[in-house]
């Protein structure tokens, strides 16, 4: 984290490469602030099945949500952004603050330090006009798994029985407290290190350095190890974006190094993850999709068959058509499926598979407003006491 | 019998083209001008792109919309101005992640061709009650049109682009002219009388002031918007 500040001292002090004193800018304001917001009010069924609950503490069906964003641009080449993100009417929280350097004005390169979007991924970042058409999320971007990072399992028995308790597990090592578990990728937190992106248009590239893992994003270093993520976009044409990502993380905690075997670096412990991803847009239709598998290895301690790690596979598929001037309807289809584990009875899945669909409808009937009405069906045979379950939402949101 | 026939024939065709002529021709009302200059006091802000946290990069600089241009219509128009008129034909570029013009005002019946000169995707729409249109996305190279029928104001947008956005100021009269960059103005061919002249702004009528327009003569008429 010094490391961090240090850099981004540096490189808010330093003129950009390429820039001499005598070249200030003639004309232009040499700093520009721009501020934008928006508030979504969902109201939605009870989730008893916690299908949707992710890190943060709240239902993202019985949520009201306020988020600013704000950059000011020191200069053709710094600028600082940030996002101040309210859930539940309660306190902010700074979910994003990063200082974004261009080196060379004439060429499209990046720095980018701080608490820093993810780099993995198509969904993980959201844009103008609510980059989601439905409610819910896709299930690789918030639904917690029973992993933990300050907790692990002893057995494979331990494992199982958490089958279908994300949303508050608990395992015999380490921190005893039930608590949430760990998505495949946290959607509602960034991590904090510094990215570089390079290109823009027919092929981009952005890898990032950063503290945490894609499910644990941290502010403050809590196992000494990094993440390293990288993501390839390509546009063939206009109409379509691939996008090719990756990433590997250590994940677990510090505070278990006293739960696992002597000697053990924590570092080890590390959750890995590819993805691929594909948008097509055309007339009044998008649709995209993503496919990502992500693995944890855990401490074997004495069951050998956690020895080999967990794995978990994501898929979604979304569509959108706008059938009238300011009114969608969407839909997504997908599956969060999980490895098999060697038990006694047979390999069985270490986590309960999950399948949902959603539908929705969202009307603007003025230009900075924006309703949604979404049905999402999810299948958790598996586990969990709520094993399936049809739940109703609808949003309102409102943007400048 | 013959030669009456004739003789008849001859006359109605004598007639047919000397007379008709004069009587179908019609002399032209006198007109009048209108010119001045709308000052525009304080200029709009830009609409600047939204801060984009959520990028992994910087966004290419998108390009400077043009606020300085004004509108100056009559806010009555005589009824000789509601005769049939050929319906034009105009255009809206999008260049730079930018509308140009951003104003275009139009007679009912014109078509606006909104060609995408970007490398990006465009999507033009409007939710304006008096033209409500979503043109779906299309890229560079290509172009799809609108036709507007009814009198108003048409705010454009980009569903793609938030800071992108434009006005079509539809009229049923053709008693308007958008100002030049110096907020000059021109309206021809006014019939005499007295009207209504409005100064429009940015999506409002800023400022109205009476005027009397006489025949063959230029009235002059300065307007400011504070």
């Amino acid at each position: 984290m010094r490391a961090l500040c240090a850099l981004l001292l540096v490189l808010s002090v330093c003129p950009a490469a390429g820039q001499t004193a005598d070249e200030t800018p003639r004309q232009g304001p040499s700093a520009r602030v721009s501020v934008a917001g928006e508030m979504t009010a969902t109201l939605g069924s009870h989730d008893p099945g916690f299908f949707n609950y992710a890190t943060s503490a709240y239902d993202p069906l019985r949520n009201v949500r306020v988020v600013f964003d704000a950059a000011v641009r020191a200069s053709r080449q710094v600028e600082v952004l940030a996002q101040v993100r309210s859930d539940g009417m309660g306190h902010g929280s700074v979910t994003a603050l990063y200082l974004r350097v261009r080196p060379w004005s004439s060429r499209a390169i990046d720095v980018q330090a701080g608490r820093v979007p993810t780099a993995f991924g198509l969904f993980g970042r959201s844009g103008y006009g609510g980059d989601n058409p439905l409610v819910g999320r896709p299930l690789a971007y918030g639904y917690l798994t029973s992993l933990r990072r300050d907790a692990v399992p002893a057995s494979t028995a331990d494992l199982l029985r958490m089958r279908g308790r994300g949303w508050l597990s608990s395992f015999p090592l380490g921190n005893l407290a039930p608590d949430r578990g760990l998505p495949l990728v946290d959607g509602d937190r960034w991590d904090t290190g510094v990215q570089a992106h390079i290109g823009r248009g027919i092929v981009e590239w952005v890898g990032a350095i950063t503290q945490g893992s894609l499910g644990s994003p941290r502010l403050h270093d809590d196992n000494g190890g990094r993440a390293v993520s990288t993501r390839l976009v390509v546009r063939p044409s206009a109409a379509i974006t691939l996008g090719a990502s990756a990433a590997r993380g250590a994940y677990l905690s510090r505070s278990l190094r006293d739960d696992i075997a002597a000697g053990t670096s924590i570092d080890r412990f590390r959750q890995t993850s590819v993805g691929l991803d594909a948008q097509v847009a055309s007339g009044r239709w998008l649709a995209r999709g993503e496919l990502m598998h992500s693995r944890w290895t855990l401490p074997a301690l004495s069951d050998a068959a956690l020895d080999s790690g967990v794995g978990a596979l994501a898929g979604w598929l979304e569509g959108r058509l706008r059938v009238l001037p300011g009114f969608d309807v969407s839909t997504r289809l997908e599956r969060l499926a999980f490895s098999d584990l060697d038990t006694p009875t047979g390999p069985q899945p270490w986590e309960a598979a999950v399948a949902r669909a959603e539908v929705g409808v969202a009307a603007s009937p003025f230009r900075h407003v924006r309703l949604k009405l979404a049905a999402q069906r999810n299948r958790r045979p598996l586990g969990g006491r709520v094993r399936h379950d049809t739940l109703l939402a609808a949003q309102l949101g409102v943007w400048f | 019998m013959r030669r009456r026939v004739l003789a008849l024939s001859v006359a109605i065709a004598v007639t047919a083209t000397w007379v008709a002529p004069l009587i179908g021709r019609v002399q032209p009302a006198p007109v009048g001008q209108i010119r001045g200059r709308l000052d525009i006091r304080q200029l709009a802000s830009l609409p600047r792109p939204r801060p984009g946290v959520s990028d992994l990069g910087g966004r290419a600089p998108a390009g400077v919309p043009d606020v300085r241009r004004g509108l100056v219509y009559l806010d009555t128009a005589p009824r000789s101005a509601f005769d049939d008129r050929e319906p034009g034909r105009v255009v809206m570029d999008q260049r730079n992640e930018t509308f140009v013009p951003r104003l275009l005002a139009v007679t009912t019946g014109t078509v606006v061709d909104f060609p995408n000169s970007d490398l990006t995707y465009h999507n033009v729409f409007s939710l304006s009650r008096a033209k409500r249109f979503d043109l779906g996305r299309y890229a560079a190279g290509k172009s799809k049109s609108v036709r507007f029928d009814r009198p108003g104001i048409v705010r454009v947008f980009c569903d793609i682009h938030s800071h992108m956005s434009a006005f079509v100021v539809v009229f049923n009269h053709p008693f308007f002219r958008v100002t030049d960059v110096d907020g000059r103005y021109r309206i021809d061919n006014v019939p005499p009388g007295s009207y209504t002249i409005v100064g429009w702004y940015e999506g409002e009528a800023r400022v109205q002031r009476t005027i009397t327009v006489t025949a063959g003569a230029t009235t002059e008429l300065d307007l400011v918007v504070p």
